[in-house]
């Protein structure tokens, strides 16, 4: 009898254990997936090892796109958890350093080797570096150990799109989506489908996160990205004035933020802003967000195209002028990379490609790439003397 | 040859991800799939507007046969243009259907054609033939035919309208390596047509004569190969043409030309040129006199939206808003706008096809030719496109594209809006190049004559039933050229004023209907016609009745 009293309070002191641990676990989880950004700072403050507090506060400081604290944070969270899958993966979307990235989860992989989630991670980095098939290779190990990981499809998405294989993309990441609905991957879609000008599905894909608003639990870069594509998508519509208006202050809202946005796409929301004003007759108050796109990204023609246009149709003739000619240059530049590149993919041994492609790089102060392509002809035994005399002027 | 790789490498992998996110991509025939059906305007079924391929019936028994080697290079996907002229001015318009033969039928003005090839002495004539231009070099009241190639070029003199005899040599002018599309114009004014060639690429059989894609052996783009700049021979009298290319500055032409049209956009009096070329900034030569500049860059034509160089086909020029200047629309490759340059004077254009609600209608297609047309007549400039993919082995890909494709008929909203019009025989899928347009039964509705490469000629007959009063005027130029090429008609009734040019040239390596056709929506008259003559006299005709075609000599003011 005494035997069974004490069996039934062992096991109502259990099961009493068991539901406070379960109610604090759930009531921390609660409170650490929305506790406002002051509070888990304090918390980082007062426990600077816990996992949990420190992949939240990584992840508000990046939506915030304070990227170094953030950098700061998931550094410290691998540290105090190195054998945690989670934080590698917060990791790896915060630190900007590629091949630091590759370095830490390629250390993770050789302890985990069956992580699909930290494969694809590193997939993506490698991507990034320009190594596809490197990606390719991880994300096909990535997608055999779980055929259902929703960002292996996405990362396979990125890949494919890198490829240029757009069908492809797509499938991929509405793969992903159907598996879990994410705005990084309704991103990645929508910039897929802006080059086959689908853009009432990106206005679709994007709703949710216009609709959203500013929020500390969106990253500034996904809104930006949101309001950038909508707006730009737009454009290639017949709009009405009032339309045009709310597009600008779209776009208006996407350039405050940014900074948050990688450095390749900060030229966009003033490029399309400018390219707003232009169609609604005001080339006067296109020309100062042109030239700030022109500014952001000096390689893309449609800037200096639309600049050009702005400056005459606002009557100053002479930047008109200089404007267009530097988008002649940049465009014919681009045209010839295009060109001869296209030539080389087609025909590996074509000399004369080579000599012209080494030229256009050296017009486009690509001085590396010149010497490399100099020094294939003098491998090869074709156009020799003019290689190497290019070779000597390019000499430091 | 190794596996295509995307066309853009590694090493510009940057600037192709800055491109890819706006509108058109870095590599313009880098396989990118296709918009889904989401993605494409669907059209409209006809309110109205209606066309009927009545070839076979109207007696037109052509059909153009691609090598049947495949799969095809680009030259052998260049395809052919056709013509609507009155070789024997009896006021009714022919067919010229351009192909390693000619073929050239009568045109009865009730719709009937009969065969004419054989007794005008076209049969004889072998050659790669492509496309041709019309115009009368002579003034002696007969159209001429200038005819291009590949490694060819014909200058083909008409004798009293009965039969045609190769005068090439006597002319001057020089077979072309890959001549294209090709225009008469007056370039100086002295009231003799000058004629101008488009060239496309350097290509024989010592060049590379397929590419990859995604694995599949393919036509290459123009990109592969180096252009051929055009020339331009000036007409001396006498039957004699001189090769004046450099003298008038075109001899830096990118080449790879192929769409050509002459016109006076900036109503300076002279001819200016518009080359739409293939994948290399688009030129508009601004006639100064005694030369022309490239403006191009500056007034806005030779580049997409996005400040690239796009693929550009045929074109035409043509005043589609009714604000009396004219506008000039480029065809393009899948994947591109199809840019309508609105004129904004000042020698300045924009491209307002997004506006106009063009891009989705459009970009799925690889286009050719083009022509301006007031379809219904209800006094605003409708547009007809033709459509066919370059690669007849496309589907093997993996890509979504067809290698047949619509022909487009787009309906102006009154300048404001084109919406595509579905009617069977122009969704009915063809491998569509040449386009001409012109009235051949002379019932004032525009009718259009095109080229299937893979098929037979295709007569559209406009059917329209509700269509507006109309007016068409042939202009005779006695101190001009007799064509009248060139010259600016202002039509003003009691609710509108019109303004379009004479001329035959534009779409794709083929020429259309001369005659100046009005539609005038419920105007019965015109109060005032006045016409610019190229030698910059002006003529003015009051109070003509509409629904009829009334010919205008320079000079003459009775009705």
């Amino acid at each position: 009898m005494r035997r069974s009293l004490l069996l039934v309070s062992a096991l109502v002191v259990i099961v009493v254990a068991w539901g406070t641990t379960l109610v604090r676990d759930s009531r921390w989880r609660k409170w650490i997936a929305t506790a406002p950004r002051s509070e888990v700072e304090a918390y980082v403050t007062a426990y600077p090892d816990q996992p949990d507090a420190l992949l939240r506060l990584t992840a508000l400081l990046r939506n915030a796109g304070e990227w170094e604290a953030a950098e700061g944070r998931a550094r410290h969270a691998v540290e105090v958890a190195p054998n945690e899958e989670r934080c590698w993966v917060e990791y790896s979307r915060t630190i900007r350093d590629d091949k630091e990235v590759i370095r830490g989860l390629e250390g993770f992989l050789k302890i985990q080797p069956e992580s699909a989630s930290i494969r694809a991670e590193a997939a993506r980095h490698y991507l990034l570096t320009g190594d596809m098939s490197t990606a390719q290779t991880l994300i096909d190990k990535a997608l055999q150990l779980s055929p259902e990981s929703p960002s292996a499809y996405r990362i396979q998405g990125d890949l494919m799109t890198a490829l240029r294989q757009l069908p492809d993309a797509e499938k991929a990441y509405r793969k992903s989506l159907a598996l879990q609905d994410d705005n990084e991957t309704r991103l990645a879609l929508s910039r897929t489908l802006i080059p086959l000008q689908r853009y009432e599905e990106i206005a679709g894909l994007c709703a949710p996160i216009v609709k959203a608003g500013s929020s500390p639990e969106l990253s500034q870069e996904q809104r930006a990205q949101a309001l950038i594509y909508t707006a730009g998508g737009r454009l290639y519509s017949p709009l009405t004035s009032q339309e045009i208006e709310i597009l600008q202050s779209q776009l208006r809202e996407a350039g405050t933020l940014s900074n948050a946005l990688r450095a390749e796409e900060r030229f966009l929301s003033p490029y399309f802003l400018g390219e707003s004003f232009l169609r609604s007759g005001k080339p006067k108050e296109a020309i100062e967000p042109l030239e700030r796109s022109v500014k952001l990204n000096p390689m893309f023609p449609g800037s200096l195209f639309s600049l050009s246009r702005a400056y005459r149709l606002a009557g100053e003739t002479k930047k008109a002028e200089t404007a267009t000619a530097q988008h002649t240059r940049i465009s014919r530049l681009l045209g010839e990379l295009e060109m001869y590149s296209n030539r080389l993919t087609q025909k590996p041994d074509d000399a004369e490609a080579v000599l012209r492609l080494a030229g256009t790089f050296e017009e486009l102060g690509n001085r590396g790439e010149a010497v490399s392509l100099y020094q294939r002809l003098v491998s090869q035994g074709k156009y020799v003397d003019l290689a190497q005399k290019r070779l000597k002027a390019l000499s430091p | 040859m190794g596996e295509a790789k995307p066309l853009c490498s590694s090493v510009i992998a940057s600037l192709a991800y800055t491109l890819l996110l706006v509108l058109g991509g870095g590599c313009s025939r880098t396989p990118t799939g296709n918009p889904s059906p989401n993605g494409v305007a669907l059209p409209t079924v006809s309110e109205g507007v209606r066309f009927v391929n009545v070839a076979v019936s109207a007696g037109l028994k052509y059909r153009w046969q691609a090598p049947t080697r495949r799969p095809l290079t680009i030259l052998d996907s260049i395809g052919n243009g056709c013509a609507f002229l009155d070789y024997n001015n009896d006021g009714n318009l022919d067919t010229l259907l351009v192909g390693s033969k000619l073929a050239l039928y009568q045109g009865d003005g009730k719709g009937h054609f009969t065969d004419v090839t054989a007794q005008t002495g076209l049969v004889n004539l072998k050659g790669h033939f492509l496309g041709c231009a019309i115009g009368d070099y002579d003034n002696d009241g007969y159209s001429d035919l200038a005819i291009s190639g590949y490694k060819t070029g014909l200058l083909l003199h008409s004798v009293g309208g009965q039969r045609f005899e190769d005068v090439t040599r006597t002319a001057g002018i020089q077979p072309q390596s890959w001549g294209t599309s090709s225009a008469f114009g007056d370039i100086d004014g002295d009231g003799k047509l000058d004629l101008y060639i488009g060239n496309s690429v350097r290509f024989d059989s010592s060049s590379q004569q397929y590419c990859k894609t995604n694995g599949v052996n393919t036509s290459c783009p123009p990109g592969i190969y180096d252009g051929v700049a055009g020339r331009l021979y000036h007409n001396l009298g006498g039957g004699h043409f001189a090769d004046v290319t450099r003298e008038w500055g075109l001899q830096a032409s990118l080449g790879k030309t192929l769409g050509v049209a002459f016109a006076d956009f900036d109503r300076s009096g002279k001819q200016s040129l518009a080359l739409a070329n293939d994948e290399v900034p688009g030129e508009l030569y601004l006639n100064k006199g005694r030369a022309f500049t490239n403006i191009g860059a500056a007034s806005g034509i030779a580049y997409s939206n996005v400040g690239q160089a796009q693929a550009g086909m045929g074109q035409d020029w043509g005043d589609y808003d009714n604000d009396g200047r004219l506008d000039l629309a480029v065809m393009t490759f899948t994947s591109e706008l199809k840019p309508i340059y609105r004129n904004e004077g000042s020698r300045l254009f924009t491209d307002n096809s997004n506006q106009l609600g063009l891009s989705n209608t459009t970009i799925p297609y690889v286009a050719f030719g083009v022509k301006w047309l007031d379809a219904d007549n209800d006094g605003w400039l409708d547009l007809m496109i033709t459509n066919g993919h370059t690669s007849d082995n496309i589907a093997d890909t993996g890509q979504a594209y067809t290698y047949r494709e619509p022909t487009l008929f787009l309906k102006s909203e009154k300048g404001t809006r084109f919406n595509r019009i579905s009617l069977p025989d122009l969704d009915r899928p063809i491998v569509g190049r040449g386009l001409a347009i012109g009235d051949y039964d002379n019932d004032g509705r525009m009718d259009a004559l095109i080229v299937d490469s893979e098929g037979e000629a295709v007569l559209l007959h406009n059917e329209t039933q509700k269509a507006g009063h109309w007016l068409t005027l042939r202009l005779i130029g006695t101190v001009g050229n007799r064509d009248g090429y060139g010259a600016e008609v202002v039509v003003e009734t009691a609710n509108r004023k019109i303004v379009r040019h004479c001329h035959a040239d534009g779409s794709y390596l083929s020429s259309s209907d001369p005659r100046v056709h009005f539609g005038l929506g419920g105007d019965a008259e015109a109060r005032k016609i006045t016409i610019r003559w190229t030698n910059g006299r002006t003529q003015t005709l009051d109070n003509i009745k509409a629904d009829r075609i009334f010919t205008v000599k320079e000079g003459d003011t009775s009705k």
